[in-house]
């Protein structure tokens, strides 16, 4: 059966019939797309592949006045780059660190930066201090504003 | 959170304060105000200069260990490596093991000087124990080090960057497990003294075992982006 002659609307209406099931050119019903024409299921033993599922309310709908430190939690994965190609030149030099030396360096140069960056982070968490038009916040930061400024009940 | 808490705790409790680097550390005998000795000459002819000392005037100090002394002999790295070679807390014992070992480095540096011919031959030949026990540690050093993390119920060596003080602390773990690998009729300042010196040179056990650290993080180099915080 072809709709190309029809127009949208009358597309929408119009149902499929194959058999004893009834297709819906409409958007999907997913509580009416199994059922037989009297609602029920088919006697034959068959189950839909896809059952309808309804709408499990677990959590509230409603932000909460706070948000969790996990996302602040720096990662560890500093320095990858240096060290793969430490490692490339390390095996090349049979493991002799004198022929490295200037990858070792560059290693050791990145790994003591980041462990630095870690520090002063830290410390600044630590202190807490809101900073006015900061662009990113610690969730320090945001918890201390979101005590000052709940969210709309 | 945790900040606070510790800062009320530093506050209610004398036996909680805050070290350095701001972690909470319990127990300590000294409330944070209190900051730690500088025994050695030079640093306090540093701290002068550096006009810290008039900063410092007023400041509590920590009593010094009996350990901190301003001797020209003092070496800070030699005092952690007695500390290393010390079992069940004979600090004189391992003070003289120590002691032995530099004494049995200085007598084959100098046996092999008096062998030497030429002076060019004799200029190269390192006499100094001192030197030599540094360049030892030195070169035992690990540049990786592999730490076990759990993922997925399979334990993965991950290889990770090393800190400064936990390589110099791997470096001289493993020169007196070399040196306590030995034959029972040698005595342990002898094989100390042999490992220095082969160390001194890149070679030896504790610089082997240094390799087989680096050649483990190589072969584990595909778990490196495991590691976390």
């Amino acid at each position: 059966m072809t709709n190309q002659h029809l127009l949208p609307e009358e597309v929408n209406r119009r149902q499929i019939h194959y058999g004893k099931f009834i297709m819906h050119l409409s958007p999907l019903m997913l509580g009416t797309m199994y059922r037989l024409p009297n609602g029920k299921f088919r006697k034959t033993g068959r189950r839909p592949s896809r059952w309808p599922f309804p709408y499990n309310n677990v959590l509230p709908l409603a932000l909460r006045n706070e948000v969790s430190g996990k996302g602040d939690k720096q990662q560890n994965l500093a320095c990858l780059h240096e060290m793969s190609i430490l490692f490339a030149c390390m095996k090349k030099n049979d493991f002799v660190q004198s022929l490295c030396s200037k990858e070792i360096n560059s290693f050791q140069k990145c790994h003591l930066n980041f462990l630095q960056a870690q520090k002063l982070k830290k410390e600044q968490e630590r202190e807490g201090n809101l900073v006015p038009y900061a662009r990113n916040m610690s969730h320090r930061q945001v918890n201390q504003l979101l005590k000052q400024y709940p969210q709309p009940k | 959170m945790l900040g606070l808490r510790g800062t009320l705790l530093c506050r209610l409790l004398p036996e909680y304060s805050r070290d350095a680097s701001g972690a909470l550390r319990a127990y300590s005998m000294y409330p944070p105000t209190y900051i730690k000795p500088v025994y050695q000459k030079e640093k306090l002819e540093e701290l002068i200069e550096s006009g810290e000392a008039k900063e410092r005037e007023f400041t509590p100090v920590r009593a010094a260990y009996n350990s901190h002394t301003s001797s020209v002999f003092h070496d800070s790295l030699v005092r952690k490596f007695t500390n290393h070679v010390m079992k069940t807390g004979q600090k004189s014992l391992s003070r003289e093991l120590v002691e032995q070992t530099f004494r049995e480095i200085k007598l084959i540096q100098l046996r092999k000087w008096n062998q030497t011919q030429t002076p060019e031959e004799k200029s190269v030949i390192e006499c100094d124990p001192n030197k030599i026990f540094h360049k030892a540690v030195e070169n035992c050093r690990p540049l990786l080090i592999v730490s076990p993390i759990k993922r997925g119920g399979v334990t993965y060596q991950v290889p990770m960057p090393v800190t400064e003080h936990r390589s110099y602390f791997e470096s001289m773990r493993w020169l007196v497990k070399a040196g306590r690998e030995k034959e029972r009729t040698i005595h342990f300042p002898q094989q100390m003294a042999r490992e220095l010196l082969s160390a001194a040179k890149n070679e030896g056990r504790a610089v082997k075992m240094k390799q087989d650290l680096h050649q483990l993080c190589e072969a584990n180099k595909a778990y490196a982006h495991y590691r976390w915080g």
